[in-house]
């Protein structure tokens, strides 16, 4: 018996976070349930989502299958419709009937990219009968030629590594206030940015392996090759050891994006994107980060906790896509924090000087001024581009826009057989759990008989700046957009996590609104958050606000104190009003 | 029959001596280094090699090293030891099934006699090899 425990305790087991991708056992409830709930769409909203939430847990597709019921119309439509998802329109469309096996092909289904998406789908299929490959490969970065294993962005240079990187400037931070709280601790603590590194690199080879015995034991045949169509049957796979046509009937095309690079003298032989900063083999230094949405900012952040001396380079906007008001608070708790932002400003060159260090040259583009500085590295956040180039996708017939592939409610593109989910379809939010959502969604229309479709809307996600920020359905200047300012009210109020007081940390850009209607029910649009975590904060308020959230509920839940979740519970101020939304004291 | 069989390994064994590239050929401790070298050292082996899949971020793989290397030492050559790295090599891992790490494998005349997985103590590896030498004798 001790040895049984020793050895579980100490090997690495395939039962491993984000790469073991969930399963579902209801698969045989889902169409009677369907058959069961069409009949109630008739009635008021107000009881149709009662009757939604008492449904068991086994029929989550009926709550998305309304209009399957037959008679088509408004009223099959399920009755809570949130402003931003047009359910109705999405449900007019029936269900495409397509045949998805059998045939002559090598496979039922072939998935072009081994990310969260594909990775999602190509398990799924598997598991409801389908016989699937599941092509990944990896061009190495032009600049340092990093490269890495299966999994996708998420996995090996996006979400997990910021998240560790992030946490380990989170923990510099926190040996800071532990003297406060009478740790005692030495003054001068330093990072050692080549263990972090390995640590980091550690953690996603180990998910790299996991996720590659996962798809053994789930029997996805895994291809480490570089697809491209032939026709929209058949795929040339560009293997290590030469090359090799593979037809199937259905193809998903899963093969997401990479960063832009600025097209300006030296960008690519000197700057660096994301897809290095995790597995640099020295350290960043002083460094200038160009572009100000998400990924820019977090990187800026956590090199600054680091202790590194970032610089943020914006052209037009900082958190474009994101609540305006929050955006720029999370700039300025940044900037208070020592991180300089250069505004209105672009990159003009890059160049390497005699000492090794890179001398950037850029422009003010309202003044028109230039300026230059030398920085130790150049890091590129200015977007991501979707991988169709690769693809031959003309071969096949499939339409693009810009770099992304157009999909309809069913994630199919213009051609019938074949679909596209995760980063590489266009308007969609590029998120790893969107993208694995929607891949097993995917495979169980194609596979398993399932109607339910992927709704984008009213999907949560965190900024993981210092100061994190999470957010959840529509920005306040959406929601004005979308009913008009006098239709909108807005409940705001800075706060103070008690954990702050010791440290003295700042509360400045400790802030949190509710965007919502302004008359009737007062559903919730919104809900947007700055503080620590942030993500945690915004999880389950993000399940509430599917369900309908109202301010009324809101208001009425008690809070768990003392956190700094329930400062939602405490909302009371509108803007409106115009009284001052920062709090007196901390328990009143 | 089993001295027909006896004289044809010494054979085969004494060509493969004349042969071999060299000494390393016979350490008892060694890293695989290419699918072709697994079957050169491990699968063809003249006797059993102890397969220890580990990789580099495993911290049991680490722990579980050099009490393995003990162990096979005290063997006096009667079993081998043959390290695979399965970053390295992810299709061979996959051969053999391996899920979790670190995996111990026994490979004897080419076939799979025995595996474990997982850190164990000294003790407990000591008594296992034994009995898989053992098994392996009659």
């Amino acid at each position: 018996m001790s040895l049984h425990l020793w050895n579980s305790r100490f090997s690495i087991t395939v039962v491993r976070q984000c790469s073991t991708i969930f399963t579902s056992s209801s698969g045989i409830l889902k169409l009677q349930h369907t058959a069961a709930s069409s009949s109630n769409f008739g009635a008021s909203s107000q009881t149709q989502r009662r009757e939604m939430s008492n449904q068991p847990r086994g029929s989550r597709d009926s709550s998305g299958s309304g209009g399957q019921g037959g008679a088509g119309g408004a009223a099959n439509v399920p009755g809570f419709q949130h402003p931003h998802c047009d359910r109705q329109a999405m449900y007019d469309q029936p269900v495409r009937k397509q045949r998805t096996k059998g045939g002559s092909y090598d496979y039922d289904l072939i998935v072009i990219g081994g990310g969260s998406a594909g990775l999602a789908c190509a398990k799924e299929a598997v598991l409801n009968g389908a016989r699937v490959a599941c092509l990944d490969y990896v061009k190495p970065t032009p600049t340092l030629g990093t490269k890495w294993g299966v999994g996708g962005t998420c996995v090996n240079v996006g979400c997990i590594p910021k998240k560790l990187m992030h946490q380990a400037s989170l923990l510099g931070e926190a040996v800071h206030e532990a003297a406060s709280y009478g740790w005692n601790v030495d003054d001068k603590i330093k990072p050692d940015w080549g263990k972090l590194v390995q640590s980091v690199q550690n953690h996603i080879k180990s998910v790299n392996w996991v996720t590659r015995v996962d798809l053994r034991d789930k029997k996805v045949e895994y291809i480490n090759g570089l697809g491209s169509f032939v026709d929209s049957h058949t795929l040339l796979a560009k293997l290590k050891s030469g090359e090799r046509t593979i037809t199937a009937q259905t193809f998903v095309i899963a093969v997401g994006g990479r960063p832009r690079y600025p097209d300006i003298p030296g960008a690519v032989e000197y700057g660096i994107t994301s897809d290095d900063i995790f597995s640099l083999d020295h350290e960043p230094g002083k460094t200038l980060v160009v572009g100000a949405g998400y990924i820019g900012l977090e990187c800026a952040g956590f090199l600054k906790g680091l202790g590194y001396e970032p610089t943020v380079m914006v052209r037009s906007i900082v958190l474009r896509g994101f609540d305006q008001q929050m955006a720029e608070l999370v700039a300025s708790s940044m900037e208070e924090r020592g991180i300089p932002f250069l505004r209105k400003t672009v990159p003009l060159s890059v160049e390497k000087q005699e000492d090794g260090k890179l001398l950037v040259k850029f422009k003010n583009v309202e003044t028109g001024e230039e300026a230059e500085d030398t920085f130790d590295t150049v890091l590129w956040a200015i977007g991501r581009k979707g991988l169709v180039d690769d693809l031959n996708l003309p071969n096949a017939g499939v339409n693009t826009q810009k770099d992304k592939i157009p999909v309809d409610s069913q994630e199919a593109t213009n051609v019938a057989n074949i679909y596209a989910v995760g980063d590489i379809i266009y308007g969609k939010p590029e998120l790893t759990p969107v993208a694995i959502l929607a891949g097993r969604l995917l495979a169980r229309r194609l596979y398993g008989g399932a109607t339910q479709r992927m709704d984008y809307a009213d999907v949560a996600t965190t900024v993981f700046t210092p100061l994190e920020y999470a957010c959840v359905g529509l920005s306040e200047e959406d929601a004005v957009k979308q009913y008009g300012a006098d239709e909108v009210e807005v409940f705001h109020g800075y706060y103070k996590p008690t954990e702050f007081f010791i440290p003295q940390k700042s509360v400045r850009y400790c802030y949190l609104k509710a965007v919502a209607e302004r008359h009737g029910d007062q559903r919730v649009y919104g809900l947007h958050y700055i503080g620590p975590v942030a993500g945690e904060v915004i999880q389950g308020f993000a399940a509430a606000l599917k369900s309908g959230l109202t301010i009324n509920t809101l208001i009425n839940t008690v809070g768990i104190h003392p956190t700094t979740a329930e400062e939602f519970t405490r909302l009371n101020i509108t803007k409106r009003s115009g009284l001052d939304p920062t709090p007196a004291t901390c328990c009143s | 029959m089993s001295a027909y069989r006896n004289r044809l390994l010494s054979l085969m064994k004494a060509h493969r001596r004349l042969t071999s590239a060299g000494s390393s050929r016979r350490q008892p401790i060694f890293d695989v280094e290419t699918r072709k070298d697994f079957e050169r050292r491990v699968i063809n082996s003249d006797r059993p090699v102890v397969v220890d899949f580990h990789a580099s971020w495993c911290c049991p793989c680490k722990a579980l090293a050099p009490r393995l290397e003990n162990i096979v030492s005290e063997q006096g050559g009667k079993v081998r030891l043959a390290r695979v790295d399965i970053d390295e090599h992810g299709e061979l891992a996959m051969d053999y099934n391996v899920g979790s790490v670190p995996s111990l494998v026994v490979i004897n005349k080419g076939k799979v006699v025995n595996r474990m997985v997982g850190l164990q103590t000294s003790e407990y590896i000591r008594d296992w090899l034994k009995k898989v030498m053992s098994h392996d004798e009659n």
